[in-house]
């Protein structure tokens, strides 16, 4: 079990990388998806790669992170607030490349306006560069529906943008 | 024609170029081996657990379709038998006077 951890963690904790902000919530993410690995493990059957299997676990899970955050924003007693009031985490965890980390911290602060699907739709698709064929795959979607829901998804993000620009 | 990129393409291109740069930190690797040996292992229940699984939420419908079929089809089978039966019955009881 050590092994296989030790063998994945790198690859896991890069794409949950791509769903947080902070370090802290980094470590939750690879640690549940290792402990979803552990409970799913007697189901995991041979005919499919294993780290194609445990990457699907991951993204589940940062899905279901997405989802979980959602649902705390609309019962927030502050609506207003969003994730781009939490603290810096620059000040916890230095970047090794700041412009690029500012960057990113731009991005997902958008994305995080769009609902837990389509902010799951274009992290994978901009910030890991899958193919959104591959993405209907990982999550049990038609392609059609998954280019419909990524149009309309860009085109939310085009509006966010525009007001931030006017803003 | 086509359309030249918007303002709003080359300007997310370029935040989405630069995103992909950053490099997350490498999780707390000890607290992950500490949770992963504490998880307990679930070991794979045997037969039984199977013929559970083949009747999982995603089944339940095909599978109750497939016995409806299966149910009707010995019905018709046992109705046609029985009226097959009939005339027999019916020569058996006059044969008889209605006595069995």
């Amino acid at each position: 079990m050590e092994i296989l951890v030790g063998r994945h963690q790198a690859a896991v904790a890069r794409l949950l990388w791509r769903f947080v902000r902070t370090k802290a919530d980094l470590d939750d993410l690879v640690q549940e998806t290792f402990l979803r690995m552990v409970r799913g493990l007697p189901g995991w059957r041979a005919q499919q790669p294993f780290s194609h299997w445990l990457l699907r676990i991951a993204t589940n899970t940062g899905r279901d992170y997405f989802r979980r955050q959602s649902v705390r924003r609309r019962w927030m007693v502050e609506p207003n607030a969003t994730e781009s009031d939490a603290p810096a985490p620059e000040a916890i965890d230095p970047a090794g490349d700041p412009a690029a980390r500012a960057a990113a911290n731009e991005v997902k602060a958008l994305l995080a306006q769009l609902s837990p699907d389509e902010r799951t739709l274009l992290t994978l698709h901009h910030l890991e560069g899958w193919g959104l064929a591959q993405i209907a795959a990982q999550f049990g979607w038609t392609l059609t529906a998954t280019k419909l829901r990524a149009w309309r998804a860009r085109g939310r993000l085009r509006t966010l943008l525009q007001t931030n620009e006017s803003s | 024609m086509k359309t030249p990129p918007s303002n709003f393409d080359s300007r997310w291109e370029n935040l989405v170029r630069q995103a992909q740069a950053d490099a997350g930190p490498a999780p707390d690797l000890p607290a992950l081996l500490r949770a992963v040996r504490q998880a307990p292992v679930v070991s794979r229940e045997g037969w039984a657990a199977e013929f559970t699984a083949l009747f999982a939420s995603a089944r339940v419908v095909p599978a109750c379709l497939a016995a409806s079929c299966a149910l009707a089809c010995f019905a018709s089978w046992q109705a046609w038998d029985s009226w097959q039966a009939l005339p027999w019955a019916q020569l058996l009881t006059t044969a008889t006077g209605g006595s069995p």
